[in-house]
């Protein structure tokens, strides 16, 4: 967080959008996820006006359970697995990248055979087709909007 | 009494065991009629001493049998052992964290697994999707 002050100073502004947020952190695993949120939702970080931390990984939620969520919280961001994340933002409209800033891809996080996020064949797939790869996306990311973090 | 002594194995050198003996009706019909059961007959006696001595003939055969467990088991030990080694080995290694590259190194390592995203995609396309370095 030192080293992005601009994410910290957004993370604990109110957003403005139902399902919008300014991060998307992007890892292998649900485990992972839930780690990452209860680290994310610390009110030091987010302080007392920060937006809600979703968490979006396909174990235990439908995706219509997500929809529903995102479409009527106020979210500053958002931690999930690719396939997840990939699908909200492709085949949905209930997660925006209007306020988006940051995108963290864990790739210090490698499964019990040793491989991380991009090594996966089928997780590295959904983040470049599905995550990186939209239209929208790009072109956030050619502009300069949205940077990519490797964490 | 001679006979109440000798054992299985004390037969002379020159002793033929007579078939029709073997299996002649008495001792065939010795269990059924109760006396091999009874505590008391020489019959009994008998059965007891060479039952004793079979028990005697087992033992160096199970023996054997539970040292060659035991070195399968001492085997398998070692080997789990020379597992444990060699995965200890493997994660003492500390990788270097991609993390740790320069923003121009990052930017290739992304565009390196865009690649292996993109296998069908030609160069000029890839170069058109690649996520830039820092300015």
């Amino acid at each position: 967080m030192k080293t992005t002050p601009m994410l910290r100073k957004r993370l604990a502004q109110k957003s403005k959008n139902h399902g919008s947020p300014t991060l998307l952190f992007i890892t292998g695993a649900a485990l992972r996820v839930a780690d990452v949120t209860r680290v994310l939702k610390d009110k030091k970080l987010r302080g007392e006006k920060g937006g809600e931390v979703a968490k979006l990984f396909a174990k235990h939620f439908k995706l219509s359970e997500h929809i529903t969520h995102l479409k009527r919280t106020k979210i500053g961001a958002a931690v999930g697995t690719p396939g997840r994340i990939g699908k909200l933002l492709c085949e949905t409209d209930a997660l925006a990248a209007s306020a988006l800033s940051h995108i963290i891809l864990d790739v210090t996080y490698a499964d019990s055979k040793k491989r991380t996020l991009l090594d996966i064949p089928e997780t590295r797939d959904e983040v470049f087709k599905t995550v990186l790869g939209g239209t929208e996306m790009q072109q956030l990311i050619k502009q300069g909007r949205i940077q990519i973090i490797l964490f | 009494m001679a006979i109440m002594n000798q054992g299985g194995d004390d037969l002379e050198d020159d002793f033929v065991i007579d078939d029709l003996v073997a299996l002649s009706e008495d001792d065939e019909a010795a269990p059924l009629d109760g006396a091999f059961f009874s505590d008391d007959g020489g019959d009994n006696n008998l059965e007891n001493d060479a039952s004793a001595d079979e028990d005697v003939d087992t033992q160096p055969s199970v023996n054997a049998g539970d040292a060659v467990i035991s070195k399968k088991r001492k085997r398998r030990e070692k080997e789990k052992e020379r597992k444990k080694r060699k995965l200890a080995q493997a994660t003492d290694v500390v990788q270097p964290s991609v993390t740790a590259k320069s923003p121009e190194e990052l930017a290739e390592y992304l565009a390196l697994k865009q690649a292996a995203a993109y296998p069908k995609v030609t160069a000029i396309e890839l170069e058109d999707m690649r996520i830039p370095g820092v300015p």
